[in-house]
């Protein structure tokens, strides 16, 4: 997949449990195709499922919204939001922060904006080396 | 939907319950994790050892029951141990600093002798 200009590919699901492997796997697919390396491939599939747990057990309103994940390929960089339109979470409802903790690790970048209007949204950002 | 997670539970002895999971332990599957250890609980175990050697996923859904079932036995004085986690899983451990909690044995042999003490 060449990207001099920024590829935006999108996938929404419901926010539910057994939907947040539905976007594991493809982040799976897409980082494999992006040729990140299988190391990088399983660190992402990690955090994804980190931001997308979060959004099941943390973010407010009704079951059947939408969890949006947003992949942006860029040339040098993936950047990945995960966003609830419930009535969002902040840091401190993480709960005891492991899925934060682990989200920081695996990432280059992680940042959360929240807010009670407009859901909360993880924004994760992977180097791409070599690329 | 499957839901890919299989979990064998048993006893070795009267006191020490092994829970041998393979797949994926998610926010999807770690009820049946936690369920399955509550058994064994209620049937004697006061440890408990878990077999991580087929699990080829885990998040920090998995580490919060473990968390939690660790907290439940220790308070009564056993413990819980994890066994043969795959490198990645493993890593899970040491970068959500809970190798430090949690005593990580090689084999299923040398964790068993140990809870034997």
């Amino acid at each position: 997949m060449s990207a001099t200009a920024a590829t935006n590919i999108e996938l929404r699901i419901p926010r539910q449990p057994e939907f947040v492997r539905i976007a594991r796997w493809m982040t799976c697919g897409l980082a494999a195709r992006l040729q990140f390396p299988l190391g990088a491939v399983k660190d992402i599939e990690l955090a994804v499922g980190e931001a997308c747990t979060n959004a099941v057990e943390h973010a407010k309103g009704p079951q059947d919204e939408a969890i949006l994940i947003r992949f942006i390929v860029e040339s040098r960089r993936l950047v990945i939001e995960v966003i609830d339109y419930g009535q969002g979470f902040c840091e401190e409802d993480e709960g005891d922060g492991l899925g934060l903790v682990i989200m920081r690790s695996v990432m280059d970048h992680v940042e959360i904006c929240c807010g009670p209007d407009t859901g909360a949204c993880v924004r994760m950002v992977k180097q791409r080396d070599g690329s | 939907m499957e839901i890919p997670l299989r979990i064998e539970a048993r006893m070795e002895g009267e006191k020490v319950g092994v829970l041998s999971l393979s797949g994926e332990i998610d926010i999807a599957t770690k009820d049946q994790v936690r369920e399955a250890a509550e058994k064994l609980i209620a049937g004697g175990a006061r440890s408990l050892l878990v077999d991580l050697a087929e699990v080829e996923y885990m998040d920090s859904s998995g580490l919060g029951v473990l968390k939690g079932l660790r907290s439940q036995l220790v308070e009564a004085g056993g413990k819980v141990g994890i066994v043969s986690p795959q490198s990645y899983v493993k890593k899970l451990f040491e970068r959500s600093g809970l190798d430090q909690v949690f005593p990580i044995y090689d084999d299923l042999g040398a964790a068993l002798e140990e809870a034997g003490r």
